[in-house]
């Protein structure tokens, strides 16, 4: 399956202290500088207003980042837009690794540095295509494999468990967490 | 893999998934360099497929403008790079959406989008950073669910208005909701409404005293109205046309004080047929049907579309819809029960309930307004609120031009569980439809024209006066601000009773974000007046600007005084002496940088975004003055006009862009002599024929302002005619303040 518009959630560890406009002149500097490798970076948008929405967006064209707050839980949202290629496994590969540049980015901004840290062993994948991946059990064992090579490149080892957000109207979404604190 | 166009070929009408292929094809032959990119960009446009900021293809970062260097290389029309992300539109006549339209609309955003969704001024939804090549498959998902984009945008019939309350509404002559539908869905793709030079707003509503349906201000309004004829009572429309904001609003004229319903569609049809047979087409800046209406006169038009109407080909449609209307109606979900008041409520239940909560004519039964900040929602609250309507109302859902939703046919007894549920979601907002309300159109955060950031200022503007709500005088809670990011108008600024659009000065050698405060708009009435600016404040004085005249009508007005009345009685000289100082002395570049911001950017302000040329030169002090003169000439021209002396304000507001443009003339001809024809030639030479005046999007449409003047002579005595040649000095000297800015140095010759 040609599966494309996957995201990925990084989520911000509990002692989280940044407010959402701090996040503004982070996103244009990296703009500026054009930050974040194999990303053509656009501009920023702010939806702090949004209770629980993307907070402050930073626009690609490859991809959207977001602080994204959606269920309460802060975090770090990469939602690519563009065309994936490679296998299953590559493209997790590929948002995975975007996502992550994005986190290591921000913790070490120097005006954010020991505000924000995110949790290295707990991720979310999302696909946005209901169509080809609904949000059933058939698609969760269709993932599975894939999810599993990719979780285990990420966290190093095999301990680890995929779980899948089962309300019917979300997206198909799985919570990947570590058995094994690091 | 499946394909949505395989999956709900079933759903999707026969026309409607037609034509999404046919857009699906073109978007390829474009691709392949077999469409020519002008009649593409008109084609997407009328597809709802519209273009953001930075799309054509350069951006300033905040050090220097940047060129993005997007992949393909390709254009979806002149200037708008084909990777940018842009936006879509999507129509919703009479602002009518049911719960399964919000879940497929939630779903679309979350997965093509950001996960947003916006409520526009004209009760549309849009989608930003959206990827042309995803349109089709978003346009069918929506088409299954009966909702379309055609003519969203572009030279077309756009959606079509009406009040959110029609049918529920104790002040209404008649529901107005079958009218709005009936005639949307035959203007829809009208062979006769292909070929305008401009789009066309309709708009109606159920009363003539409120301003929900704001037919005013449209190019064509229906108000509903009714007579007793042979002892029965018959329905009708006050039909009104040629209204319209943008940068020199125009109130409609009458065009029949009692339109029957079977005329209403053929009408409308033989207007679409003048129009677009008439109407200016090359000339964009007097392209809309307002032009046509001023141009021809009333009478004039009024004969040209009856005689049009005599020749129509009959059509069906015209009366059939009217075979259905005993039928219409909405069904309430839950029987009426009174709410009990003497049960403990929710905290922060009688807030809301004040301000968001409005009794329908159905006894116990209420409206309840859903406060959209900014007229934003996440994904997963639209789910969650069509799955409070569900509980609550079913599908009496409407959007409405404060950019809210409403929920009507509420029982009574259920607004305390309503309110928690809607709080639980974070939609539990209080203040809707008060001073707390701001509207902004999208301004500088996604708009091509945007000069100031509206949603900016908005949000600073709500978050400051929520705070204060508790404590506010009820007269100034009662007000409306609306916000445009220019003068084009799309946040309505006219028409309210405080209004700003953004525009930019030169400080301190630095270009400096403003707005022009707009005062003396009439909201109600479907906006019976519109309001004139009084002066321009940098943008992070505004808020110092409400309090400043929020205060002083609190302390100053008549028993009962309304804020029309109070500024109508005190003068424009009274009302920006008030603000006057904060039009001055700007801090030191070094001392408050911030100053030199815009509202939520943390960038060196730029009208660079805009397409504007840049010149970060030295401010030669006299120019600046020179123009500032001409600017309090324009504003004694106002003075003149409230004293109704119109012809000595003509004469003013010619007077003061004759001195705008001798100040440009000056940076080239130090010693230009001062008879206005000499001027006029020297200024036509100099800055019309090398489009130096030119605006990137208005092109020389300000500089005719000042020929036209010239060229015709006063205009007629009279407040309209004078009310626009004030409006048109404004711009002219807003645009003389940008063209100065964009000189190069050292241009004296
Ligand atoms: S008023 Fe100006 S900035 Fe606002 S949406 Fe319209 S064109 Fe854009």
């Amino acid at each position: 399956m040609d599966l494309q518009r996957l995201s990925i959630k990084l989520f911000a560890e509990p002692n989280y202290d940044v407010k959402q406009p701090e996040f503004v002149p982070i996103f244009h500097s990296w703009i500026q500088k054009q930050k974040i490798k194999d990303h053509l970076l656009i501009d920023v948008a702010d939806y702090k207003h949004v209770p629980e929405g993307p907070g402050i967006l930073l626009v690609a064209h490859e991809g959207n980042y977001s602080t994204d707050e959606s269920e309460g839980e802060p975090g770090l949202l990469y939602q690519r837009k563009r065309f994936l290629e490679g296998s299953l496994t590559e493209r997790l590969n590929t948002v995975l690794k975007a996502a992550l540049q994005a986190v290591e980015l921000l913790e070490q901004e120097p005006y954010l540095k020991e505000r924000i840290r995110f949790d290295r062993n707990h991720f979310q994948v999302i696909s946005n295509d209901r169509l080809n991946l609904p949000n059933t059990e058939q698609s969760h064992e269709f993932m599975h494999s894939s999810l599993s090579e990719a979780a285990k490149g990420f966290f190093c080892h095999e301990q680890f468990t995929l779980t899948r957000r089962e309300s019917d109207k979300d997206r198909y979404s799985v919570s990947v967490k570590s058995s094994i604190p690091s | 893999m499946k394909n949505w166009k395989e999956q709900l070929s079933a759903e999707i009408p026969a026309d409607w998934g037609k034509e999404i292929d046919i857009f699906e094809t073109q978007i390829e032959l474009r691709k392949l360099g077999k469409l020519d990119e002008k009649i593409f960009a008109e084609t997407r446009l009328r597809r709802g497929v519209y273009g953001q900021r930075y799309d054509n293809g350069q951006r300033h970062d905040g050090v220097e403008t940047r060129e993005l260097a997007y992949p393909s290389g390709l254009f979806k029309g002149p200037e708008t790079v084909w990777d940018a992300p842009g936006m879509l539109r999507i129509k919703i006549p009479f602002g009518g959406v049911t719960p399964d339209q919000l879940d497929v609309l939630a779903e679309v955003a979350e997965e093509y989008s950001n996960g947003i969704l916006h409520v526009t001024t004209r009760q549309d939804f849009q989608f930003h950073y959206v990827h042309i090549e995803e349109t089709p498959d978003i346009m069918r998902r929506l088409a299954a669910v009966g909702i379309t984009t055609r003519e969203a945008c572009g030279n077309s019939i756009r959606n079509i208005t009406a009040c959110p309350t029609a049918g529920v509404c104790s002040g209404e002559s008649f529901d107005v909701t079958p009218y709005a539908k009936a005639l949307a869905d035959f203007l829809l793709g009208h062979p006769d409404c292909q070929d305008f030079g401009r789009k066309v707003k309709i708009a109606f509503s159920g009363c003539q005293s409120e301003a929900c349906g704001l037919v005013m201000m449209h190019d064509i309004g229906a108000i509903a109205v009714k007579k007793t004829l042979k002892g029965k009572e018959v329905h009708g429309f006050s039909y009104y046309v040629g209204g319209g904001l943008g940068t020199v609003p125009y109130q409609a004229k009458l065009f029949d004080s009692f339109l029957p319903p079977e005329e209403l569609l053929p009408i409308t049809q033989a207007i679409a047929r003048v129009f677009g047979r008439l109407g200016e087409k090359r000339n964009r800046a007097t392209a809309r049907l307002k032009f046509l209406v001023a141009k021809l006169g009333i009478d004039e038009f009024r004969r040209l579309v009856l005689e049009e109407r005599a020749i129509l080909p009959e059509d069906a449609r015209w009366t059939s819809f009217l075979d259905e209307l005993p039928a219409y109606g909405e069904t309430p979900l839950k029987s009426s029960v009174e709410l009990d008041e003497s049960k403990p409520q929710p905290e922060g239940f009688a807030e809301w309930y004040h301000t968001n909560v409005k009794a329908q004519k159905q006894p116990g039964y209420s409206v309840a307004t859903v406060a959209l900040p900014l007229g934003d929602l996440s994904s997963d609250q639209t789910r969650k609120l069509a799955e409070v309507a569900r509980k609550y109302v079913g599908e009496s859902v409407r959007t409405t031009v404060e950019q809210n939703f409403v929920l009507r046919w509420v029982s009574e007894a259920d607004l305390p569980d309503l309110y928690q549920d809607l709080r639980r979601i974070g939609l539990s907002d209080s203040g809707a439809n008060t001073i707390v309300d701001v509207t902004a159109c999208p301004g500088t955060d996604t708009c091509k024209l945007g000069i100031s950031s509206s949603r900016g200022l908005a949000e600073e503007l709500h978050t400051r006066l929520a705070e204060k709500s508790f404590q506010m005088d009820e007269a100034v809670r009662n007000l409306r601000i609306k916000v445009s990011g220019c003068f084009n108008s799309c946040g309505q600024h006219h028409v309210a009773d405080i209004g700003f659009f953004g525009n930019s000065r030169t400080l301190n050698g630095y270009k400096v974000p403003h707005f022009q405060v707009v005062l003396g708009g009439q909201w109600k009435e479907n906006a019976g007046a519109f309001g004139m600016p009084i002066g321009a404040v940098p943008s992070k004085r505004i808020p110092e600007v409400v309090n400043r005249i929020t205060d002083h009508y609190v302390l100053n007005r008549k028993l009962q005084e309304s804020f029309l009345d109070f500024t109508a009685r005190i003068g424009k000289q009274e009302l920006r002496s008030l603000i006057e100082n904060l039009m001055k002395n700007a801090p030191a570049h070094e001392e408050s940088p911030e100053f030199y911001h815009d509202w939520g950017d943390t960038r060196e302000f730029t009208l660079g975004d805009r397409g504007t040329g840049e010149c970060a030169g030295e401010v030669v002090t006299s120019t600046e003055f020179d123009l500032a003169d001409a600017e309090r000439e324009v504003f004694e021209a106002q003075l003149e006009l409230e004293k109704k002396n119109y012809m000595l304000a003509d004469a003013l507001a010619y007077q003061s862009m004759l001195g705008a443009s001798r100040t440009l003339i000056k940076q080239q001809y130090f010693d230009v002599p001062e008879p206005p024809d000499i001027v006029v030639n020297e200024f036509t030479k100099r800055f019309v024929d090398t489009k130096l005046f030119f605006d990137k999007y208005a092109q020389g449409k300000f500089a005719r302002y000042l020929l036209n003047r010239h060229q015709h002579g006063p205009v007629p005595a009279d407040p309209d005619s004078v009310h626009q040649l004030i409006d048109q000095a404004q711009l002219f000297i807003d645009a003389a303040h940008a063209c100065y800015s964009r000189l190069p140095e050292n241009t004296l010759s």
